[in-house]
């Protein structure tokens, strides 16, 4: 996974799939606007096929796991109403709680969000439906500082969003993992699906 | 419970970044990956074809797809061949399809491939209007697996990146026609059946070679492409041989000349995506459209919505026309006996997709429907994927309308289909 981010809450984000082999090949291109539709799109290489993918429902399962669109694109911070609730501790990490409620539709009712004081990152998520039952658990299970240009980056990089009624949970995982790596803007095109950057995609 | 885990690699890289990636300097050694597949298909209609051996079946094969790659050059050359060996119980012939091989050259701006590749054009799902690449309809209408409908083309393509332009140019030295339901599977109404057939492809000349060209960009939002094509019709007409007035007892097949232009868009709206393409479609060989041997010129659009539905559903729907240009002409030379096409073809295509249980089911149903004349085709499709590596598919094709009709014509075809796959 590339990820660049253009400035103004414009990121773009280039996913190639090397395993499972039934998907080798495949392909995401999303160019996410904090205060538009995501523009989203998706390379089949049996087919030399690029496709774009309907964009609005972000609630639509990232390729079949718990992760939605939206949670691997992120949600524009003025979709939601924040209101804070306190102070509490996650994991023995200071941290602000939040609830943030939809000012559209979307696919919770509420949600509660633990930010830890430190490094400003979600530490826990909680997604409450209409009957206020708890259906959704996004938990941060691993941070690490990661060397950049600037300065080490505090780094979520192992997550799990759990669905609290099956118990079917997803984890992710990210162990290769660098910042400043110049990416250049032709990184996330159309071209580059079909023809994957080889210096970052191997 | 079954428990997934994504791993994902991730580089990350701020717009300010200048820093040179860690992957630089490696070679990918030699990988090989494809899948073990098998793929059978029955007609449930009873009738037989030409070729009775094929008796009710228009597919049983076993199939073993090896995929061989190569990146090298940090990066910038990339060899990939992918070849089935396949054995055909239907036939009982087992036979080697060179499906893809090519090198990749990434030299700046410029990528060049040469070698078999497939290559897919244009904004239609199913349906294609600048897409002038080999199809394989034969595949699609017995229900293989939707990746063999596309046939590899033997071409050189460049492409360039300008700014926010990128242009596509594609040459296919050698003609590779689009594969049609033969009378040796498919049961086929053929006002020729009697006749001996001449096939004529065009030669492996140079002066034969057609080219592609399209310059893609981005315009308020919306993915535009313009292309043109110089080459073949895809498809072969038949001639009788003597004359149109001679009893047709000898007929030769060719494919005559084609230009296409066309102009393609898609861009996100309505809370879905819309696209929309129309083409021109010149026909060469007889630009005024007296000669009822050969298509008559015709303009292609088609225009398109898909929205996501809940958290595990996908809709479509798309409406496509084919208008004949010379329509009078070709009523007036048409010989008699011959049944006209009409002026206007126009058929709303749909689909609908619903994933339950992490995508480990997918249930899938997509319709052709000819606006009226009836014509029909109903692919219903359940998917199950056991493993990361196994899936089988289920799936039908239904088909209704008139003989004379595309989908139609191949009504007693009828059939069920599995599909098997085992991905390495």
């Amino acid at each position: 996974m590339l990820r660049k981010d253009m400035g103004d809450g414009l990121q773009r984000y280039y996913m190639y799939f090397h395993r499972p082999a039934d998907v080798r090949g495949t392909a995401f291109l999303v160019w996410a606007h904090p205060q538009a539709d995501d523009e989203r799109w998706v390379y089949m290489p049996a087919l030399d096929l690029v496709r774009g993918i309907a964009a609005r429902d972000s609630r639509a399962s990232f390729v079949g796991s718990d992760f939605n669109y939206e949670d691997i694109s992120g949600r524009d911070v003025d979709a939601d109403e924040h209101t804070v609730l306190g102070e509490e501790s996650v994991a023995d990490r200071p941290a602000w709680k939040v609830e943030s409620r939809p000012r559209g539709d979307a696919g919770y009712d509420r949600k509660i969000i633990w930010i830890d004081k430190v490094t400003a990152l979600p530490l826990r998520e909680e997604y409450y439906g209409v009957r206020n039952e708890l259906y959704r658990v996004f938990t941060a299970d691993e941070i690490r500082d990661v060397d950049s240009e600037s300065g080490t980056v505090p780094t979520v990089v192992r997550r799990t969003m759990t669905n609290v009624k099956s118990g079917h949970r997803t984890e992710v995982t990210f162990i290769d993992i660098a910042y400043d790596a110049g990416l250049t803007d032709e990184v996330f095109t159309e071209d580059a699906l079909r023809r994957p950057p080889r210096r970052w995609i191997r | 419970m079954r428990y997934s885990t994504l791993v994902l690699g991730i580089l990350s890289a701020c717009a300010t970044s200048g820093a040179v990636g860690h992957l630089d300097g490696q070679d990918i050694p030699l990988s090989l990956h494809g899948f073990a597949q098998i793929n059978w298909s029955v007609r449930t209609t009873g009738a037989s074809p030409e070729a009775e051996s094929s008796g009710d079946y228009l597919l049983g094969e076993e199939r073993l797809q090896l995929e061989l790659s190569h990146i090298g050059g940090d990066g910038r050359a990339e060899f990939l061949s992918k070849v089935d060996l396949v054995h055909d119980a239907v036939s009982g012939r087992a036979a080697v399809d060179l499906r893809e091989a090519y090198v990749d050259l990434a030299l700046g701006r410029v990528g060049v491939r040469v070698g078999r590749q497939v290559i897919t054009w244009g904004v239609g799902d199913l349906l294609f209007v600048s897409d002038v690449f080999p199809k394989d309809w034969s595949a699609f209408f017995s229900g293989q697996t939707v990746e063999y409908l596309k046939l590899g083309s033997d071409a050189v393509s460049f492409d360039l990146r300008a700014g926010r332009a990128s242009l596509d140019v594609v040459v296919m030295p050698i003609f590779r026609a689009d594969r049609r339901p033969e009378p040796d599977r498919f049961v086929l109404p053929d006002p020729f059946a009697a006749a001996v057939r001449d096939y004529s492809v065009p030669t492996a000349e140079l002066e034969h070679a057609q080219v592609a060209a399209r310059v893609r960009t981005r315009i308020g939002g919306a993915d535009v492409a313009l292309s043109a094509h110089r080459g073949y019709f895809g498809m072969p007409s038949a001639r009788p041989v003597g004359g149109p007035d001679a009893p047709a007892s000898r007929v030769l097949e060719s494919h005559p000349r084609l230009d296409v232009f066309a102009v393609s868009l898609r861009r996100p709206a309505l809370a879905g995506l819309i696209s929309a393409e129309v083409g021109y479609r010149k026909s060469r060989d007889d630009p005024a459209g007296v000669d009822p041997w050969v298509p008559n010129s015709e303009i292609r659009a088609l225009a398109g919505y898909q929205r996501a539905v809940g958290r595990d559903g996908v809709f479509g729907i798309q409406y496509y026309l084919e208008s004949m240009r010379n329509h009078d002409l070709y009523r007036a030379t048409l010989p008699e006996g011959v049944f006209p096409k009409g002026r206007l073809r126009q058929v709303l295509m749909s689909r609908l997709v619903r994933y339950a249980d992490y995508h480990q089911w997918e249930i899938s149903a997509v319709a052709f429907y000819g606006l009226k004349d009836g014509d029909l085709l109903v692919i219903p499709t359940l998917r199950r994927q056991f493993s990361d590596e196994l899936s089988i598919s289920l799936g039908a094709n239904v088909f209704g309308g008139e003989s004379t009709t595309p989908f139609g014509a191949l009504s007693e075809n009828d059939n069920l289909f599995i599909a098997g796959r085992y991905s390495f």
